[in-house]
């Protein structure tokens, strides 16, 4: 009995240490520096150091050099593009890429100038050669031209599309429906990438399989041939084929416009390498006014504008394909 | 006041009623009505689907009931019918459509003048149509495949009382045909009970039609005045040309059937009109062949003094099966469409439209309105590789303005074709 007792009494008197003095938790105590430790003192920088010899300048040298010419000049494609360059009646180039240049351009306080180029791929030419000091022609991001200069993030985010002829559709689709992938790789026909674009490379990329033609020009060349169903497909973007739909009267009974799901083709605009803060200005101008489009959004935007240029489009679109019959 | 006078004084308001001046004075105010006062016919134009409903209601018992008992009475009688001669004259008709569809369309060309710019409306559902979003391994188009061997599947019914209220017609033909032949077969005190019963419900429901009729031109007015001006022009304008050429085929037709009509019944060419009116009134105002066998049956029995089981049979069996406006309408539209692609058409291209079109209207039995173009995609453009995804959206925009007269070809050929074989066999009989 005295035994039982003997034993409750050491467990009760055990458990009563142990409340009484918890063990301690193993807290590390040295590698956390305590909060009321004195902070690490570190070198202020000096904001306007006025005592130095050698002032820093207030600009970089690279806007500093648009500041000193007094001209900002701008590379851009001397094709129209609705909406982002196009010609109104009065002859002015106006659109979505005019009026950014414009923009930056009095940002800086200078005066703009518009440097026209032959193709897409002269336009990044234009900015490596010292040419231009940007870029801004609804340019798209290819992975050679991103080694050669900086972009900025995107201010449209258009999608890839194809547009083709319905007959030849219907041909390869007779027995089954057959995915757009399944054409290209069995039944192998003809698909246009505009030369020196972009869209070369995404072909390349996006279509392996595909038999490749490239066209010089859209309107004389690849929309007419796509027509008279001489060439399957033209492999662009939504701009080109929204333009075809809408000027040509019968154009969406005779064309798909197939816009490929999630394959984006994003528009930026480029600067030399060395540029970084003209590259930065660039960016933050379109992040202050707010310039983040889809191609329909863009569109809209400049509808008044672009409506002008429709009408004339369709007297244009006439002409070339007359032509083309010639 | 007895009862008499009162039925005379009823039918005097029938006579009024059914006359041409009735009809035609209801589709005056309609149009007028529709055209001056749209709110009206917004308003009050839904009215007129209490009769389209009510006709329709009495179509499926009649339906049901002529052609088994006509079948039933056939048999019985062992009376002679030259099905070789009536099938011999309803497939010439089924060529002689098609051969008129597509020689108006090739004589027209109205696919070489389609502007659809000269409507907004038809222009930007044309945009919309030629504008997908797909994935590159997605299929490109999803059709269903409801080709003729499906049809004919389908056409024997599983569950009648279901083929009954799902409206689709040709399965209760079939129905009618095996009841009918049944029927006639079985013991004679079995069967009276049960033709008995089928002529008392084919009497009531006719009793019904007759005083639904009374009313035609009072409907004919509300739907003309709602459909008028519910019709905006502005998109018929991009189609003018496909438009005309089918009325023109379709004007071809008429004339060709009212004169065959004329001339074997030895009447008038506006009596052979005349005789027809309330049949043609009915296909036109409610866009069906279907809901007018009563109406072909009556006058085809009163006016033009057929064989009245013969009428019956082939009345019913013709007009759900004997689709002639949708076949002169397929073959017209597949060459309007190559015309429109610049695709050559062969001659064996032509006969294989000719032969198709038919096929194909068999398989729209009971569709209806733009139910029949998938059909027509499915069994005549994609064997012949022609595109028509584009061009359906401008059909389909169109549509309400040609269905009526499809519906009035296929009324008015089946009493052509009615009046071409009933009549050596009321000789016969008498």
């Amino acid at each position: 009995m005295f035994k039982y007792f003997l034993m409750y009494a050491i467990i009760l008197f055990d458990c009563a240490y142990s409340f009484a003095s918890p063990k301690p938790v193993n807290t590390p105590t040295s590698s956390i520096p305590s909060i009321n430790a004195k902070p690490v003192s570190t070198p202020i920088p000096v904001l306007n150091n006025t005592t130095n010899s050698n002032p820093r300048p207030i600009y970089p040298p690279d806007i500093q050099r648009i500041k000193d010419r007094g001209e900002f000049v701008v590379c851009q494609y001397n094709q129209e593009r609705a909406p982002f360059f196009m010609r109104n009646p009065k002859g002015e180039v106006v659109g979505l890429d005019v009026d950014i240049s414009k923009g930056l351009a009095k940002g800086l306080g200078v005066k703009l100038r518009i440097q026209l180029v032959n193709s897409f791929n002269a336009v990044v030419d234009g900015v490596i050669n010292g040419k231009c000091d940007a870029g801004i022609s609804k340019l798209s991001l290819t992975g050679p031209r991103s080694q050669k200069v900086l972009y900025t993030r995107p201010y449209v985010m258009a999608q890839k599309v194809l547009l083709i002829n319905r007959v030849a559709l219907q041909k390869y689709q007779r027995k089954a429906d057959k995915s757009l992938e399944e054409i290209i790789k069995k039944d192998r026909p003809l698909i246009y990438v505009e030369a020196n674009s972009s869209y070369v490379e995404f072909a390349k990329t996006l279509l392996p399989e595909a038999r490749l033609k490239t066209y010089t020009s859209w309107p004389h060349e690849a929309v007419p041939n796509v027509y008279n169903g001489k060439v399957f497909a033209a492999f662009t973007d939504e701009f080109d084929t929204w333009e075809v739909l809408q000027s040509i009267p019968d154009a969406p009974l005779k064309l798909l416009v197939v816009t490929l799901k999630k394959q984006y083709d994003p528009l930026y605009m480029i600067t030399a390498w060395d540029n970084y803060n003209l590259r930065e200005y660039m960016q933050s101008y379109t992040d202050l006014q707010s310039i983040n489009y889809t191609a329909q959004t863009a569109i809209d935007k400049y509808k008044s504008d672009v409506n002008l240029y429709i009408e004339q489009a369709k007297v244009r679109w006439q002409s070339a394909f007359a032509d083309n019959k010639k | 006041m007895s009862i008499l006078t009162k039925m005379s004084l009823l039918d005097q308001i029938k006579r009024v009623m059914q006359s041409p001046l009735g009809i035609l004075s209801g589709v005056v105010f309609g149009i007028f009505t529709g055209h001056y006062f749209p709110e009206f016919g917004r308003n009050f134009g839904n009215i007129a689907d209490i009769f389209i409903a009510l006709m329709k209601m009495c179509i499926m018992p009649i339906l049901l009931t002529s052609v088994s008992l006509s079948l039933v009475h056939f048999i019985i009688s062992k009376s002679e019918i030259s099905v070789k001669k009536v099938a011999i004259t309803f497939v010439a008709f089924v060529f002689a459509v098609g051969v008129l569809g597509v020689g108006v369309a090739v004589i027209t060309n109205p696919g070489n003048n389609i502007d659809t710019t000269e409507s907004t409306t038809l222009q930007n559902a044309a945009i919309a149509s030629a504008q997908e979003s797909k994935a590159l391994d997605e299929p490109l188009e999803t059709r269903t495949e409801e080709g003729l061997a499906q049809f004919l599947i389908n056409s024997v019914p599983s569950n009648v009382i279901g083929s009954i209220t799902e409206d689709k017609f040709f399965q209760v033909l079939i129905f009618s045909i095996i009841l009918g032949i049944a029927l006639a077969f079985i013991e004679p005190q079995y069967r009276t009970t049960m033709s008995n019963l089928l002529e008392s419900v084919r009497e009531t429901f006719e009793a019904i039609f007759s005083v639904i009729t009374f009313l035609l031109p009072l409907a004919i007015f509300l739907i003309l005045s709602k459909d008028v001006g519910e019709v905006g022009t502005e998109t018929f304008l991009g189609m003018i040309n496909f438009i005309l050429s089918v009325y023109l085929a379709f004007a071809i037709m008429f004339v060709i059937n009212t004169a065959m009509i004329a001339y074997t019944s030895r009447i008038s060419f506006l009596t052979a009109i005349n005789y027809l009116k309330e049949p043609l009134t009915i296909a036109v105002v409610t866009h069906s062949g279907i809901a007018s066998i009563p109406s072909t049956i009556n006058s085809m029995i009163q006016n033009f003094k057929l064989d009245e089981t013969k009428v019956n049979l082939l009345t019913s069996m013709g007009l759900v099966i004997g689709q002639f406006g949708i076949i002169m309408y397929f073959a017209f539209s597949t060459v309007f469409i190559a015309q429109f692609y610049g695709v050559e058409l062969s001659l064996g291209s032509y006969i294989f439209i000719i032969i198709m079109s038919g096929v194909a209207s068999l398989s729209a039995i009971g569709a209806h309105g733009i139910l029949i173009l998938p059909i027509m995609t499915v069994v005549i453009l994609d064997p012949l590789g022609l595109p028509s995804a584009a061009l359906m959206v401008l059909f389909i925009a169109v549509d309400s303005i040609i269905d009526p007269f499809r519906s009035l070809i296929l009324v008015q050929t089946n009493c052509t074709i009615l009046a071409l074989s009933a009549k050596k066999d009321k000789l016969v009989k008498s």
